[in-house]
């Protein structure tokens, strides 16, 4: 969660190719969204649009509602789309699928990150002594966004608990209503949520950060909370001192929540906090890229070698004689559908 | 083609991108969800559209060029949001945003500034988000000075040139952009503290100014003064018009802040290397190792086993050295660079011994080089600065008080503490008159200005309540206050006086009642008005005048309440109210003082919440309840709020609130505790001083007194800090005493603790006959223990200690590692990062048969080459790592040039130790881990590594660092 844009669009069509108008508007209004309202006039795609994206972008979400719902009242086709995206796909070559080992999530190529593989299995099998923070480091784009996908896939299919990710990019909050995203995203109350006294909010957030701590024990089910963006240059001392306060408070209070930081490149200077989980996320070189390639298409009916595979690998690589975030993102988009043209059994 | 074993042909890059271009054959599967008609659209007026806007709504979008057909909106949707992001937190919550890569494609495709224009103009209502402002600007074409932008104006902007490099020409470098946003950051604190109610304060700006570009001063700047008087203020206008205009890289470290801890004064270093990086524009894998090596020592340090811990470590002078080293191989080292360290009273708040400690460090910053310059400021000057400082001067100072005039003005200028308790006479009348105008009365003249002066002294808020006080009553009743003892007070006292003096004019005789004697209570509320003060305070509460009206007239006094952000109730300024209460007997019977007490522990006691506990637990302890009572009303939730209460409280309950708080208190107070208390806080102060290798001064502290408890924690730091300074007979006896007075006591675990202290005594004496006989006893109390980390312990020095003396008896050493291996669980791995000594021991013998430990150790240890053995045997370790890499065709580029550099050099140690120091980041350590995981076959390795580890107990036990 949060739906993607192909998610909202490929739902939508799911709706008007299911149900009419009126089913839709009563299904809407069963959860308490009043549709002739909300979205008045268009075509019934374009209003289930709104209404997925509305869902979507509830605060706290309800996407998650949506899609509960729709996979206990939906007819069969709706239910399974609404399983799927409850529960993303994911591919591991592992023998046994374990999850961990995930390289494919959904379409999204997850490519080597052995030791994040390696530090989640304290997550998702924890005991009275693991950490409740994990962070991901890395001043260039390179990885840290696929980081959430595997956290959310985690999340959903080893440990049952609610990923919910909080972008904080060009979003200029203070450390009070970055507070207040995050209490709202683990849907608790913000009544009697501390005012600030100093203006502008800088670092005196003691009295906001205690108040959530008194919070914390009553969350009644497990989230996995990823603040993503840390490293954004729109993101001020006062939201990353903010986001790191949050984090120390689950370490401490150890309740249902668990925290990620993504981008978080401050050193950690606090010896409490010395043993939490990091992780250094890097873009990968063309030759865990080949492995990966190699990975996928073993579970395909077309195998392919090592060195076939580096070879793709390479040639891909060589389109890019700088690795730029602009590179790297279009890179990324290749080496995902090289992945699913193998993953189909289809080879150059 | 397949893997069919026939030779393939070399793929070409053409032929690549044409078969990326085919469709995707599992797509087209009709279990794939079926796909909106984009037939007929052309989305590139869309897309471009969309590309110019930071944000939009899809059913709002215009084309551009040209004009949204209704019929189309339901394909455009199909077709476009699949490409897009929707924002869903935020202000534009709900609106969509166009994925980062076709963005780039239909700003490449737009090209140039006049069409880029042209599609913002299809859509005239454009967010009002800064990226889309910097992006206008941008597309306008003029120069964009950025020094003038916002903190997000650059932020924004810099997102932009994300979008538009490479397309549009004359964009700021991203570089430039992130050092304009780290100086906004830096000042933006300033920036705020410097526009509150500024008085000139040009003497002590101009001292400041000769502090830091005088002669090299030999110690750090003290600026003191109670809270509210500017101290924070003051070094902000210092830095916004002294430094930034000469472009002075400083550090400005507020104490109070979370990532910040004076009892660990090398996270102060961190912090002052992450906020030099970008001013000073030193090179960032210099500064990531620094960091890492900072980090790692710190992770090195394990309560109880003090000795071994600081062998391992190097102590703050090495890790400044590095700062230093830093600095001067980026040329940087002839920059004058100030270090502020604010609220210094946080630090004196935990205790002498952190003062201390800190203070050490502090000085040896500020004399690391001739450019330093380190500015302090607290609320008071401590006594340990002083004596540190100023050794002549500090009899003086204990005799007069320490902020005494007369002593300060024995120290020379520009070192001399600036007191800024008070104003000169100029600002202080400028303050008064300002004050006066305030409070909505007429100027006074020159010599009324001088009189009330002379009255209330030329403490800033002194003044601001001495002009509320005219308000009340008028130039006379004032002079009527005057008296030498007066004069001879101290700011806050009379702050307090002052104060009781404005609360007896509060209006309303029940708001009056409320705020004195009323004032015994912290927290005044409603509800604390009617259940608790009412009775006590002779309170008549009507319909017509209730508790809320009494409680909203009190509000209304802000000189003397404000506002807990916290709950809505009203607090009185602390440390006045601190000072009113030392005298408030005089005024209120003691009974009245005592139903106030109880009704308040009655009235909370029946709540729940830190709020109820902690106010509970404070009125408990005024009544002097006892230990046992306390102690179980406790809860740890709330510590915060009864940081500041300690002051207001009798020895023995300051004590017990010191100990519930981690915070210790100074030898006065401890001379008057119960054994116990003294104890607790003995440890404490002692265990600090040894983790940083002051053993004398733990030894003072251990010998306050020289009974002990049956059970006292005391034994062992005494017998470790004997070993600290080399007294080991010493530490036998006190050993042996403890061991005995333990056993006896049951303490089971304390006294297996001591005796594997004897164990490890002897074994670095060279005595291992005596040692292992020793282990024996150390076995057979470890029989009755339930600590599996100590009976690891146990194992391990056997394992040791058989090594050494029976090195060819493989079968006996076979066993006890078997023994030892079979309980090391992941559990009891994970906890073992906690103790890094124990971990070190551990690799040091078991590494060979578990890759696990290796990593672990790694990881929690980093990379030690403290001593050259370590040095070099670390080395060889990675060698045949990167050999085992090399033949599994997974070589790292990191590590293989690192070998490169030992095989060159013959492993020469200052070479490998070079690396460590100015090569391995963070990351480069964690890897190292992670590739060890990954290594097959790893036996040669683990082997190497477990020499490696072999030789850092050996420095961690005996302390051969190298020179």
């Amino acid at each position: 969660m949060p739906l993607t844009g192909q998610q909202i669009t490929s739902l939508a069509q799911v709706f008007t190719d299911h149900w009419d108008l009126p089913k839709l508007i009563e299904f809407a209004n069963d959860l308490d969204f009043n549709l002739n309202n909300e979205a008045p006039v268009g075509s019934v795609k374009e209003r289930a649009i709104q209404f997925i994206s509305k869902m979507n972008s509830s605060l706290p979400p309800r996407d998650r509602e949506l899609l509960e719902e729709l996979s206990r009242r939906g007819n069969q086709a709706l239910q399974r789309v609404a399983r799927e995206m409850l529960a993303p796909t994911f591919y591991s070559p592992s023998p046994n699928n374990d999850p961990h080992h995930a390289i494919l999530l959904g379409k999204a190529a997850f490519v080597d990150r052995a030791n994040l593989r390696h530090i989640m299995t304290e997550f998702t099998q924890p005991t009275p002594f693991t950490t409740r923070i994990l962070i991901i480091r890395g001043e260039q784009p390179g990885g840290k966004s696929y980081s959430w996908e595997y956290l959310r896939h985690l999340a959903v299919s080893s440990v049952g608990a609610t990923p919910q990710r909080l972008r904080l990019e060009n979003k200029d909050y203070t450390p009070r209503q970055l507070l207040e995203q995050v209490v709202l995203l683990l849907g608790l109350d913000t009544s009697g949520m501390p005012q600030m006294t100093d203006d502008p909010q800088l670092a005196r957030i003691d009295p906001l950060i205690n108040w959530f701590k008194g919070k914390l024990p009553t969350l009644k089910q497990a989230y996995w909370l990823v603040i993503d963006d840390l490293n954004a240059e729109s993101v001020t001392p006062a939201m990353r001192e903010t986001a790191y306060a949050i984090a120390y408070s689950a370490e401490e209070i150890k309740s249902n929540l668990w925290v990620a930081l993504l981008g978080y490149n401050t050193p950690i200077t606090d010896p409490e906090l010395r043993f939490i989980a990091r992780e250094d996320a890097q873009f990968p070189d063309a030759k865990l890229v080949a492995q990966h390639f190699e990975c996928i298409a073993r579970g395909s009916p077309m195998p392919l070698t090592l060195k076939r595979a580096q070879e793709i690998a390479n040639l891909l690589f060589s389109k890019f004689p700088t690795i730029d975030k602009g590179s790297m993102i279009e890179l990324t988009l290749l080496i995902e559908k090289m992945g699913e043209m193998l993953r189909a059994g289809q080879q150059p | 083609m397949s893997e069919s074993g026939e030779s393939q042909r070399t793929l070409t890059l053409e032929e690549l991108d044409r078969f990326l271009a085919l469709p995707n054959q599992a797509e087209a599967e009709p279990t794939e969800l079926p796909a909106g008609d984009t037939g007929m659209l052309n989305p590139t007026p869309w897309l471009d559209a969309a590309a110019v806007l930071a944000a939009f709504d899809p059913f709002l979008l215009q084309p551009a060029p040209g004009s949204s057909d209704r019929q189309e909106r339901e394909r455009l949707l199909d077709h476009l949001l699949p490409l897009c992001e929707q924002i869903i937190d935020g202000p534009q919550r709900g609106l969509w945003s166009l994925s980062f890569s076709e963005r780039r494609a239909a700003l490449k495709r737009l090209a140039t500034r006049e069409r880029m224009q042209s599609a913002l103009d299809a859509n005239p209502a454009r967010p009002n988000m800064p990226a889309q402002r910097m992006f206008e600007r941008v597309v306008d074409g003029e120069p964009i000075e950025l020094a003038r932008l916002s903190r997000d104006e650059l932020a924004g902007l810099s997102t932009v040139v994300d979008w538009t490099v490479g397309i549009l020409d004359n964009l700021p470098e991203k570089a430039v952009i992130r050092l304009a946003l780290a100086g906004v950051d830096l000042r933006a604190p300033m920036q705020r503290l410097a526009g509150q109610g500024f008085v000139n304060r040009q003497q002590e700006l101009e001292q400041l100014e000769q502090y830091v570009f005088g002669e090299k001063p030999q110690v750090p700047l003290f600026v003191f003064g109670p809270g509210g008087v500017g101290k924070s203020t003051i070094l902000a206008r210092f830095i916004l018009e002294h430094l930034e205009v000469r472009k002075v890289p400083f550090s400005y470290i507020d104490i109070d802040r979370p990532t910040v801890r004076p009892d660990h004064p090398l996270t102060l270093l961190l912090e002052i290397v992450v906020q030099l990086h970008l001013q000073m524009d030193l090179p960032t894998n210099a500064t990531e190792v620094l960091i890492n090596e900072t980090t790692y020592g710190m992770g090195r340090v394990e309560v109880g086993r003090g000795l071994e811990a600081y062998n391992a470590g190097y102590g703050l002078t090495y890790y400044i050295s590095l700062f230093k080293d830093l600095l001067h191989n980026a040329v940087k080292g002839n920059l004058t660079v100030v270090v502020f360290l604010d609220t210094f009273e946080e630090a004196q708040f935990l205790g002498p011994d952190v003062v201390g400690l800190l203070l050490d460090f502090l000085f040896h910053l500020n004399q690391a080089l001739p450019t330093f310059r380190v500015i302090l400021s607290g609320r008071a000057l401590p006594r340990e600065f002083m004596s540190k400082a100023f050794h002549n001067l500090s009899d003086m100072a204990s005799k007069w008080g320490l902020e005494h005039e007369l002593s300060l003005e024995r120290i020379p200028l520009p070192e001399r503490p600036i007191d800024l308790g008070v104003l000169d006479e100029g600002p202080a009348r400028e303050l008064l008159q300002n004050s006066l105008q305030v409070a909505g009365l007429a100027p006074l003249a020159e010599n009324e200005l001088d009189d009330v002066i002379g009255i209330v002294g030329r403490n800033p808020m002194c003044l601001k309540l001495a002009a509320r006080l005219l308000r009340d009553e008028g130039v006379e009743k004032l002079r009527a206050a005057r008296s030498d003892l007066l004069v001879k007070l101290k700011a806050e006292k009379i702050q307090a006086l002052l104060y009781g003096r404005i609360l007896h004019h509060v209006h309303g005789d029940d708001v009056r009642k409320v705020a004195y004697p009323g004032l015994i209570v912290r927290r005044i509320a409603p509800d604390v008005i009617r259940e608790v003060l009412a009775k006590p305070c002779g309170l008549t509460l009507t319909v017509e005048r209730s508790e809320y009206d009494i409680f909203e007239d009190l509000a209304k006094e802000a000189a003397l309440v404000e506002r807990d952000p916290l709950d809505g109730s009203l607090r009185h300024r602390a440390d006045v109210r601190r000072a009113m209460l030392e005298d408030l007997t005089d005024h209120v019977k003691a009974d009245v003082v005592q139903q106030i007490d109880r009704a308040a522990v009655a009235f909370y006691s029946k709540q729940s919440g830190a709020i109820p506990r902690a106010e509970e637990i404070y009125h408990r302890l005024r009544l002097r309840q006892k230990t046992k009572t306390l102690n179980n009303h406790w809860s740890p939730e709330t510590a915060e709020r009864l940081k500041g209460a300690g002051e207001e409280l009798p020895a023995q309950q300051r004590l017990w609130l010191a100990t519930k708080l981690g915070v210790t208190l100074d030898q006065t107070v401890r001379q008057t505790a119960s054994q116990e208390a003294w104890e607790d806080q003995v440890a404490r102060t002692a265990n600090r001083f040894l983790q940083a290798g002051a053993a004398d001064r733990a030894l003072t502290v251990l010998h306050e007194r020289t009974w002990r408890l049956p059970r006292s924690p005391l034994y062992s730091l005494e017998a470790e800090a004997y070993r600290f300074l080399g007294e080991l007979d010493e530490a036998i006896r006190v050993s042996q005493a403890g061991v005995e007075a333990l056993s006896k006591a049951g303490a089971i675990d304390m006294a297996l603790d001591l005796q594997l202290k004897m164990v490890i005594i002897e074994e670095t004496r060279g005595d291992l006959q005596v040692a292992e006989k020793l282990l024996a006893e150390a076995k057979a109390i470890a029989t009755h223990s339930h600590n599996e980390l100590l009976r690891l312990r146990v194992q391990i020095t056997a394992l040791r200690l058989q090594r050494q003396l029976r090195p060819d008896a493989r079968d006996e050493r076979m066993a006890l590692r078997r023994d030892a291996l079979a309980d090391l669980t992941d559990e009891i791995l994970h906890r073992l990062r906690f103790q890094p000594v124990l971990l070190r021991e551990v690799a040091a013998e078991l590494s060979n048969e578990d890759t696990r430990i290796v990593r672990t150790a790694i990881d929690t240890l980093g990379l030690e080459v403290v001593t050259d053995a370590q040095a070099q045997a670390l080395a060889r370790a990675l060698t045949t790592l990167n050999t085992l890499h090399a033949s599994a065709n997974m070589s790292d580029p990191v590590l293989s040039r690192a070998v490169e550099q030992f095989e060159q050099t013959n492993f020469d140690p200052g070479a490998i130790r070079n690396w460590v120091t100015t090569d391995l980041t963070t990351a480069n350590t964690r890897k190292l881990g992670q590739s060890l995981i990954m290594s097959v076959p790893q036996s040669e390795v683990n082997r190497d590594f477990q020499t490696y580890f072999r030789a850092g107990v050996e420095n961690a036990l005996r302390g051969q660092a190298t020179s």
